[in-house]
């Protein structure tokens, strides 16, 4: 969606907002978080940042709305004491009136805008709500309530700021090992591993990088009866054969966020949702279809990224601890010198499968939040030219994506299986921590 | 001339549809070429043209640049397909020239078969290719027709590519017998080069059997006799990831592709090339072509090969060579090998480059270049590639109808100007496009030099894409005194064997000076240009020599030739004649690596700093080996320690009666082979009369304040055991480079002075330096008090302790990156800095500029301290980095590097800019840029508003507040003069010296004619990818006059085949051996007494 349409639908989102009932205005609040998540996504994907660090972007802003809204749902706790670094937030002024929806969507915008590339689609999508609001008949407590947003997401962007995102951009860049089973660049591009310092990022709700490191490993080997050997040669005869329901599901969700394509000079870069936008957008869609008011649905939002950010970490930790190579590289070695995966390989070691463990936690979330057996239409994809999709739970979804990447060529079937168990367990802790009333279900 | 006077109204209009469009078929738009000839034999050079897409054109040259349309009659239109190479050939030696045509583009390979237009006599032509068994179908970019074998016909070979263009850029590896191998692509059909043998008329593909089977995407060739054995040798230039492919001839019918054996590095997007003795040595040398641009801004928006240290090491690791994206001038070194020097001759960079032609335009004797460029789309555009293709893309998933007009509309699409240099005749190009033409911008392809008028100088006709083409009058003989001429045509006798492509003409001038040439018309890119050799010879009236050698080595000599003539040349009039006597003396130095009287390889840890520091300009990590030489047994003998890198223990070296040396293995240095060894010493340190040894511990590769940069001291028994005393050093860990001796005190000790080089992670701030006093063999660091000016005075990498004013006493002098070359006096017990001043001529502006000595920053990598010119004074020869290298740098337009942590998150950011017509700007992309510093995302949203932008706005000025800032304002090599009371006088080194960077100095009088000569080994493969290595000039003797003036001495004479990165000298003079010591290679041994 182009921001033009984004700010167009947000502004008659708004004037519809103030003039009709409660209950109807507040059917139409939803909607502006809907956008500004859908704003947000799309930002981070035009401005191409890599899966972890767009994982970092999703989880600050809807950690903002959601907190500013939660007060209009007692029932919603704080997440504040729970989540590393986050203490407590700034009160309400005492005395002032805060409409908490604006302050929560002001709030978004704000740290959005600290986050992404292209801040000046966050500042015009704030500019024209914060004009529209100034346009209705009745203004009162809106420069406050504003104010306040802007508080929030002050406090929100310094909490960012400890994070060490920053101070990782100077670690030392990857090494690439010359072990057998070390992973290697990958055509196209041979770019050096990505992000190997990921678990350096303070998380949200782990004790270490390394909590949720599953017990089982996929070890190298070349040993014919070894369950690496077994594995590799799984997937080496599933993309030679694959039919053309496989290779339909591996492009649906090959969520790589900066496919490049290469032919002699002409080169160029694929822009595609990350995985774990892929995720926030199947929430958004599962909101929309449940009917969850804007509260609900910043929690479903808050607690989804929270999911999708946590099992990167966790997921980055394995990877460069393993430092398993990927398929393309071994098979092309010892099997056979013409086997080409059938989506393009990203630049980090195999072990353990990020869209794997990122889909499952965020399946997790989604079922406990919202419900088991939850029938929905994805429509993420459309915009990449993979239609749409329909699934009987959220469950089937992320076991669907993980097995994409075997599909793709880009993972060996132990680690999808292993991948899928360590994204529940995360997804798991994160609701009894966060939502025990949710785990219970 | 306007196609109103000339009536060429050809043109090349790209038409493009569904059917074929540029990323059907990315050599699309490589444009048509030229081929000049006269068909018709009545003295005037006609024109064909190629049309891509189009018909060929052919027109009829009536005089006065008057041309006539003849395709349809003639029947020359090249039939249907993507039209490609052109020549003006006499295949079957009528004596009339036939028309041959290449087609490349459709996978159809009907539409792929080659046309040979043989020549009626009538103009008229016919198609006879099958016939002649040239109907061939492969992708062919540019046919090449030579005798291989010598047997008196011609020969073709076709630069071919293969037809998958998404193999372009991939490194297939399996392993085989337990080792990584490069995976070689199967099919050969259609895409390899070829080789067709003439057997009596019809042409017979001997590809195969001649060793020529290829997997590359060849864009041109040029074949010349390289090693003058009077077989044909072919250099192909090549796109992409494999390498350039230089075939020898094996004078058996087979080639052998020796590229690595000549060159240091090639392009890596190798387009048109020529070969031509561009410095008159009568050598030629090679140009190749790439899509480099020049303009700053442009520079960054289009660069084309987005190289990564990681993809670079795994090309090497395969044998696909050292690659840059940018033209590459092999300038030949007389021993075989060549050296690549088109940074230095300004020639490197033409924007996305096709047809390179190396002719003299002004007849004043010197060969000029000529370029043309353009690409009618700029698929390289970085917002395009990344950004809008990207939404165009998702368009259409959307199911928005996106027709291909407005897909190709999108991307930029920028005319630029051809290249013309004028050659200064010192290895020096200077651009003359706009003093010389009038040349609007175009998308230029293919191109041909012809004399259009025979008025005795050189026209050029040009062929464009979607214009008519250029074809430009040359002017040079309006006036005639200073453009003489001399022209040769070749006719073939039916009698001879002698087949005129490959004949050679070396005309001697009256100044000695001479030239050479050799015919072959087909050159530059997918044209072929006049039939004749054409020499510009300046004033002179009367050629004093012009010997003409054929391939069958056969000669004619001519002498007092007057100039201003066509010669007609008939093979028949060659004789045979006596190879001259060897009247060449023997070099002076032998190599005696052979006799393995010094065996030695270093091995260098592979760390690499780039990860640690992305934005550097270089590795400071592998600066080794360094040794120290004394006889440490007391045999008389010198004996040599050399240093290893880290986890590589030192190794010390025992001299041999016969002066072979033989290692003894130490306990001691197995023991600290974690340390990385830098400098070293052999000196009394304890007083017991024998050498011991200290060796300073760097290497950059720790982090700050490791234990792996405290200094090791071992102590000698007398019999050359040492062993590593552990309390006569202070406790430090600064990364370290050299050491020197010095009684600063007079006590009659040996202090030390130990130098600092970058503090590691910071480059490049400088870490500390140390003085260290002796007291009885325990040292302790006095530098806070007798030298603190020296604490921190630099990236030092030479330390001279030398009586500068001559007043008796030593003064330090330091130098090295970063950094200029300062004097240190003691005085009232402190180490003071001298003020002294420098007299140069500035490179830039070629007068001379006095200037304080501090202000002469250079990178300089070495230093000697030797009176040159006999007038009783100190002078000090200096090695600095050279200037062939595209880091530029000069007194008025400094490299600079801005530094500090501008993002506060604890790494140091230096980000290097260096000046491109007139401004400063940072070496590196947006992207490289936003790895280092996140936030520049927020500056730079999208490429183009990075383009352009200079070091200085990179930042804020609240950001710039309290950064450090380090500039080089020198990068050339020489010898300082002492021309006393703290005066000195720059000499510069001749250009061949400054072509690479000088890691080492010796000083001796090598060719005993009384006067000192220096001897200088260099190169440097630090550089981070961007960059390059620095690889032109690994050893050579300069010869000294005695009056502080040097030249250089060829290889041919100096006898120093080198090569790699050579970073010390061994010079042993009692048994006149020189042992050169590289960085990851074994040793080179010479005798210094041939």
């Amino acid at each position: 969606m182009t921001l033009h349409k984004v700010v167009q639908r947000t502004m008659v989102v708004l004037a519809l907002l103030f003039s009709m009932s409660l209950t109807a205005a507040a059917q139409q609040k939803e909607k502006v978080l809907h956008e500004l998540n859908t704003l947000l996504v799309n930002t981070v994907m035009e401005d191409l940042f890599t899966p972890p660090i767009a994982s970092r972007i999703y989880v600050y802003p809807n950690i903002a709305f959601y907190e500013c809204i939660r007060k209009d749902d007692p029932s919603l706790p704080t997440l504040t004491g729970k989540l590393n670094g986050l203490k407590s937030l700034p009160a309400v002024p005492a005395g002032v009136p805060v409409n908490n929806f604006v302050a929560a969507a002001v709030s978004f915008s704000y740290v959005a805008q600290s986050l992404v590339g292209t801040e000046y689609k966050l500042e015009n999508w704030r500019n024209a709500f914060t004009d529209s609001l100034m346009r209705l008949p009745d203004t009162a407590g809106l420069k406050a309530s504003i104010q306040y947003g802007h508080t929030i997401a002050d406090s929100i962007v310094a909490w960012t700021k400890k994070d060490n995102y920053l101070q990782s951009r100077g670690l030392l860049r990857f090494v690439t090992g010359k072990k057998s089973g070390d992973w290697q660049p990958t055509p196209l591009d041979y770019a050096p591993g990505m992000e190997p310092h990921w678990n350096t990022i303070r998380p949200m709700t782990l004790r270490s990088a390394a909590q949720f490191s599953p017990k089982e490993k996929l070890v190298f080997s070349t040993a014919k009866n070894s369950m690496f050997y077994k594995t590799m040669m799984e997937v080496y005869g599933l993309v030679k054969n694959l039919d053309t329901a496989k290779k339909a599901t591996a492009l649906y969700w090959d969520d790589n966020p900066n496919v490049s394509a290469n032919i002699g000079h002409l080169n160029y870069f694929i822009h595609k949702i990350s995985p774990g936008g892929h995720w926030v957008i199947i929430a958004q869609q599962a909101c929309i279809k449940k009917g969850l008011p804007v509260t609900k649905a910043a929690q479903v939002y808050a607690l989804e990224t929270i999911g999708i950010f946590d099992a990167f970490i966790c997921c980055w930790d394995e990877k460069y601890k393993t430092n398993l190579i990927r398929p393309i590289t071994i098979i092309n070695r010892i099997i056979d010198r013409d086997w080409v995966p059938y989506i393009q390989t990203p630049p980090f070691p195999e072990f353990t499968s990020g869209h794997a463990v990122v889909s499952n936690s965020a399946s997790q979330i989604l079922t406990l939040l919202i419900g088991d057996h939850f029938e929905f239409t994805d429509r993420t994809e459309i915009p990449f030219g993979q239609g749409t999709r329909d699934f009987n739970s959220f469950f089937e979804a992320s076991e669907q994506s993980s097995m994409s990447r075997v599909y793709g060529g880009i993972h060996y079937p132990e680690t999808a299986r292993i991948s899928i168990q360590q994204g529940r367990t995360i997804g798991r802790h994160i609701i009894s921590l966060l939502y025990p009333e949710a785990a219970t279900k | 001339m306007p196609s109103s006077v000339t009536g060429v109204n050809f043109r090349n209009d790209i038409t493009e549809d569904p059917s074929m469009f540029m990323y059907m078929y990315e050599n699309l738009y490589i444009g048509g070429g030229v081929a000049v000839g006269d068909i018709n034999n009545d003295g005037l050079p006609d024109i064909y043209f190629s049309s891509t897409r189009g018909k060929n054109k052919l027109y009829l040259n009536l005089g006065n640049f008057k041309f006539q349309d003849i395709t349809a009659t003639a029947g020359v239109d090249g039939g249907e397909g993507i039209h490609t190479g052109v020549n003006m050939v006499d295949i079957n030696g009528d004596g009339l020239l036939d028309i041959f045509v290449c087609k490349s583009g459709f996978k159809d390979p009907k539409l792929r078969k080659k046309m040979l237009y043989i020549n009626n006599g009538n103009l008229t032509f016919t198609d006879r290719s099958a016939e002649y068994g040239l109907d061939d179908h492969s992708y062919t970019i540019q046919a090449y027709f030579f005798d291989y074998d010598n047997d008196g016909d011609k020969d073709v070979f076709f630069v071919d590519h293969q037809d998958d263009f998404g193999k372009s850029m991939t490194i297939p590896a399996k392993m085989e017998n337990g080792k990584l191998v490069y995976i070689e692509d199967t099919a050969t059909q259609y895409t390899s080069d070829r080789l067709f043998e003439n057997r009596g008329g019809k042409f017979v593909d001997v590809t195969k059997k001649a060793g020529l089977i290829t997997h590359a995407f060849g864009l041109s060739a040029s074949v010349f006799d390289y090693n003058g054995d009077g077989y044909p040798d072919i250099y192909v230039a090549n796109d992409f990831n494999k390498p350039d492919f230089f075939f020898i001839n094996n004078k058996n019918g087979t080639f052998t592709n020796t590229l690595t054996e000549h060159l240091n590095h090639t392009s890596f997007s190798a387009m048109g090339s020529d070969i031509a003795d561009i410095n008159n040595d009568g050598l030629e040398d090679i140009y190749v072509v790439d899509m480099a641009v020049e303009e700053p801004k442009r520079q960054k928006q289009l660069f084309a090969v987005n190289q990564n240290y990681d993809k670079f090491q795994l090309m090497l690791q395969f044998n696909l060579f050292y690659q840059y994206p940018r033209n590459s001038l092999q300038l030949n070194n007389t021993d075989g090998t060549f050296n690549e020097i088109g940074n230095y001759s300004g020639v490197a960079e033409t924007e996305w480059s096709w047809a390179p032609l190396i002719a003299d335009m002004d007849n004043d004797g010197w060969k000029d270049i000529y370029v043309t460029n353009g690409i009618k789309r700029d698929i390289t555009d970085w917002d395009y590639k990344v950004f809008v293709l990207d939404s165009i893309i998702n368009a259409m998933n959307r199911g928005k109808g996106v027709d291909l007009n407005s897909w190709l509309n999108s991307i930029p699409s920028v005319k630029t100007k051809n290249y013309l240099y004028h050659n200064n005749g010192s290895l020096k190009f200077e651009k003359y496009t706009d003093t010389w033409m009038d040349e609007p911008a175009s998308f230029s392809s293919g191109a041909a030099f012809v004399d259009l008028d025979n008025d005795g100088d050189l026209d050029l006709v040009v062929n464009n894409v979607d214009d008519e083409p250029f074809i430009f009058k040359n002017n040079s003989r309006d006036d005639p005194s200073n453009s003489h001429y001399l022209r040769f045509k070749f006719v073939q006798s039916p009698t001879s064997k002698d087949e005129p492509y490959g004949v050679v003409v070396k005309l001697t001038n009256s100044k000695g000076q001479v030239q050479l040439q050799h015919y072959n018309p087909q050159r530059g890119f997918i044209s072929s240009s006049e039939h004749v050799l054409h020499f510009g010879v300046g004033s002179e009236t009367v050629i004093p020599r012009v010997e003409i050698t054929f391939p069958s080595l056969k000669k004619i000599i001519l002498e007092n030739v007057n100039a201003d003539q066509v010669l007609t040349i008939a093979a028949s009039d060659a004789q045979s004649v006596a190879p001259a006597p060897a009247e060449k003396k023997p070099a002076l130095f032998k190599e005696i690596t052979a006799e393995n009287k010094f065996r030695y390889t270093q091995k260098e840890d592979d760390y690499i700093d780039f990860k640690r520091e992305p934005l550097i300009p270089y590795k400071c990590s592998r600066k080794g080996p360094y040794y120290a030489s004394g006889d440490v047994n007391g045999d008389g003998r010198a004996d040599v320690y050399i240093g290893g890198a880290a986890g590589v223990d030192g190794k010390l070296m025992l001299q041999n009666a016969d002066g072979s040396f033989t290692e003894k293995k130490l306990p001691a240095f197995t023991a600290d082979k974690a340390f990385e060894d830098m400098g070293a010493l052999f000196f009394d340190a304890d007083g017991d009369k024998d050498l011991d040894l200290y060796v300073v511990s760097g290497g950059a590769e720790f982090d700050a304040g490791s234990k792996l940069y405290q200094d090791r001291l071992y102590i000698n028994d007398g019999k050359g055991n040492f062993v590593r005393s552990a309390k006569a050093l202070p406790s430090e860990a600064f990364n370290g480079s050299c050491v020197t001796a010095l009684d600063y005190d007079g006590d009659g000790d040996l202090d030390l002075f130990v130098s600092g080089h970058v503090l590691p992670g910071k480059f490049p701030q400088p870490d500390r330096s140390m003085l260290l006093q002796n007291n009885k063999g325990i040292f302790t660091d006095v530098t806070a008090t007798v030298a603190p000016e020296l604490m921190k005075a630099g990236l030092i990498n030479c330390v001279l302790w030398t009586d500068v004013d001559g007043d008796g006493k030593n003064e330090l002098v330091v130098s090295g990156e970063w950094m200029p070359v300062s004097v240190y006096k003691l005085a009232d017990g402190k180490f003071v800095k001298q003020a002294q001043t420098v007299t140069f001529t500035s490179p830039a502006t070629q007068k001379d500029t006095t200037t304080s000595l501090d202000l002469f920053s250079g990178w300089w990598y070495s230093a000697k301290a030797e009176d040159v010119n006999n007038d009783g004074k100190m002078d000090i020869i200096v090695g600095n980095r050279g200037s062939n290298c595209s880091i530029k740098g000069d007194f008025y337009n400094p490299c600079t590097m801005y530094a500090k942590d501008f993002d506060g998150n604890g790494s140091y950011d230096a980000v290097l800019g260096y000046y491109i017509q007139g401004q400063c700007y940072p070496l590196f992309s947006r992207d490289q840029l936003i790895d280092q510093m996140p936030y520049m995302r927020k500056k730079f949203i999208r490429y183009k508003d990075y383009s352009g932008t200079t070091l200085n706005n990179l930042f804020t000025p609240e950001q710039k507040k309290g950064m450090d800032i380090f500039t080089t304002n020198f990068f050339e090599s020489g010898v300082l003069i002492n021309e006393g009371n703290g005066h000195f006088h720059f000499v510069k080194f001749p250009e061949m010296a400054q072509l690479s960077n000088i890691n080492d100095i010796v000083v001796d009088d090598f060719d005993g004619d009384g006067n000192k000569d220096i001897l200088i080994c260099g190169n440097n493969y630090d550089p981070a990818v961007m960059v390059g290595i620095i690889d032109a000039n690994a050893a050579m003797l300069l010869k000294g006059d005695g009056t502080g003036s040097f030249t250089a001495v060829s290889h041919a004479d100096d006898g120093m085949k080198v090569r790699g990165e050579c970073r010390k000298m061994i010079y042993l003079k009692d048994n006149h051996q020189l042992v050169i010591l590289k960085n990851s290679a074994p040793v080179q041994v010479f005798s210094t007494k041939n």
